[in-house]
């Protein structure tokens, strides 16, 4: 029995249309309906637009009809943060504050899926401003996650993960400026990609922290986030973050062509050394993932970074100082406005002087090299992404303790791209995942090892290929 | 300066002075985080020439 339209891929659904098996419209229908089944438990949109992807379904169906598939995601449903600007609509960053907010723009990334043709289905839960963790007391509820119901899903891209998970679309956006497209991707047993910095357009998304900041590609496939990161990639005049790369390889045509003699350099100190209680199924999977990979043939060897506490310290200096400088405005006049868990996080900002910004500034660069010296002896690097499973959503305390557990910071402050994925299911039914590390815009050997990786997962039971 | 003097001032340079009136204790918790974060980074580098930051982080890095 073939497997249902939600728990197709993008490529699976390409191959569907180029078939004439069905079409964008019979797909759209058939996740309009499902989310309309489960989201009221999922939570995982903020704005669903039904008429707007139902339109252009219909576009797409008539497109290809005409003159076939123009890409690899011609006709595909996306989700997005709702952090990201879409014309004529609402980006609320899950706030009060941005309620009354209108878009007069497509941000860069979406203008460059419209011209791809993909379907925007809505913008979906953030935690609010991209910061802090799960709330209950803002306008919206928190995004659940798919694979235990009473389980925060991770964020900030919340409902990027949750959606992905719960077969909502197979495409998404989150952001990443300490590790938020890699943590749902890690809770929601999905696959998300911090690119290197300046790979992907940042105009028209809500900023959070202008030297962190990242525009996170997010699938349930390897082949998916390779697909949607070419398609986003490409230098943009109006982000001053924006790099102009020459040669960028496109990751896509090389995701087969396995590990076999790559050196990876696995990071064991950063969730055996540097912090204290990781989970041991997170570290069994971890070191049966390095085992993994040196039967498909790559050299693995130990190698060591500087430690993770001293990479987190300098991303929250960073992001704590850059986020309360764009914040200034709204915590002088509407504190109150805010979450409690988002107001309290951003007013630290307020209290950091120059010298300790440039004192985490003067460690990021040495940082950075410490990873460059590392990547010129290895090719990839194997690492924790979530150094523990997550939480129970309505469990405050279990979260506070838990969410600063992860080793996603580092390659925030460094700009490396990051990917993080499953690595397996825990006994409590929750994925566990790990995470790999490339050289500066080398997203195409990063992903190859991801599809290795991905091929030799055994069969799993996922939410979205249930009914 | 008493402790509480210091945030006092550091809040109103900061454009917080009407939340430091209504609610102080929140601001309170905040310097005392910033304190821990600033204790959290590494010890101070000493003096050397640094590049500015906007040639190594963003476009070109």
């Amino acid at each position: 029995m073939s497997a249902p339209l939600h728990a197709l891929s993008a490529a699976e659904l390409q191959a569907g249309y180029a078939a004439g098996r069905f079409t964008p419209v019979d797909v759209v229908e058939a996740l309009l309906a499902r989310i309309a089944a489960l989201d009221p438990t999922v939570n995982a949109f903020i704005r669903l637009d039904a008429e707007g992807a139902q339109a252009a379904a219909v576009l797409a169906t008539q497109e290809i009809a005409a003159g076939g598939l123009r890409g690899p995601l011609h006709g595909v449903p996306v989700g997005l943060k709702d952090i990201i600007d879409v014309a004529g609509q609402p980006t609320t960053c899950h706030s009060k504050i941005r309620l009354d907010h209108r878009a007069e723009r497509d941000a860069t990334v979406v203008a460059r899926l419209r011209g791809a043709g993909a379907i925007l289905m809505g913008k979906v839960a953030t935690h609010e401003f991209a910061l802090g963790g799960p709330c209950f007391d803002l306008p919206f509820p928190p995004a659940r996650n798919p694979w235990n119901l009473d389980h925060h899903p991770g964020g900030s891209s919340s409902g990027s993960g949750a959606g992905l998970a719960a077969g909502f679309f197979p495409l998404a956006l989150g952001s990443d400026t300490g590790g938020s497209t890699r943590n749902p991707a890690s809770a929601c047993g999905v696959v998300g990609l911090k690119p290197s910095y300046g790979l992907l357009p940042r105009t028209g998304v809500f900023p959070l922290s202008w030297t962190l900041d990242h525009v996170g590609p997010m699938a349930r496939s390897v082949a998916d986030v390779a697909a949607l990161t070419a398609t986003l990639a490409g230098h943009d005049g109006d982000d001053p973050g924006s790099a102009r790369v020459s040669g960028w390889a496109d990751p896509v045509a090389g995701l087969e062509g396995g590990v076999a003699g790559l050196r990876i350099g696995y990071v064991r100190h950063f969730h055996e050394r540097d912090m204290a209680g990781t989970d041991p199924e997170v570290a069994a999977a971890l070191d049966a993932a390095a085992a993994g990979f040196a039967a498909m043939g790559a050299v693995v060897r130990d190698v060591t970074l500087p430690s993770l506490n001293d990479f987190a310290a300098v991303n929250r200096t960073i992001l704590t100082a850059e986020a309360f400088a764009i914040h200034q405005a709204w915590l002088s006049a509407r504190p109150m406005d805010y979450a409690g868990l988002t107001r309290n996080a951003l007013l630290v900002g307020g209290f950091l002087t120059a010298a300790d910004l440039l004192q985490a500034m003067r460690l990021r660069r040495r940082m950075t090299a410490a990873v460059e010296a590392a990547l010129s002896e290895f090719d990839l690097l194997l690492c924790a992404s979530s150094l523990t499973l997550p939480a129970r959503i309505d469990d405050a305390a279990e979260v506070a303790r838990t969410y600063p557990m992860h080793a996603r910071a580092p390659f925030n402050v460094t700009g490396h791209p990051a990917l993080a994925m499953m690595s397996g299911v825990s006994t409590r039914g929750l994925p566990t995942s790990l995470q790999l590390v490339g050289r500066m815009f080398d997203e195409r050997l990063l992903l190859r090892a991801a599809r290795s990786w991905e091929r030799s997962l055994p069969a799993f039971a996922a939410p979205w290929e249930q009914k | 300066m008493s402790e509480d003097a210091g945030v006092k001032a550091m809040a109103e340079a900061a454009g917080l002075s009407s939340l430091w009136q209504s609610h102080p204790e929140l601001l309170r918790q905040a310097a005392k985080k910033a304190a821990e974060l600033r204790a959290s980074l590494a010890e101070p580098l000493p003096p050397a020439l640094e590049p500015d930051p906007s040639r190594v982080v963003g476009a070109g890095r």
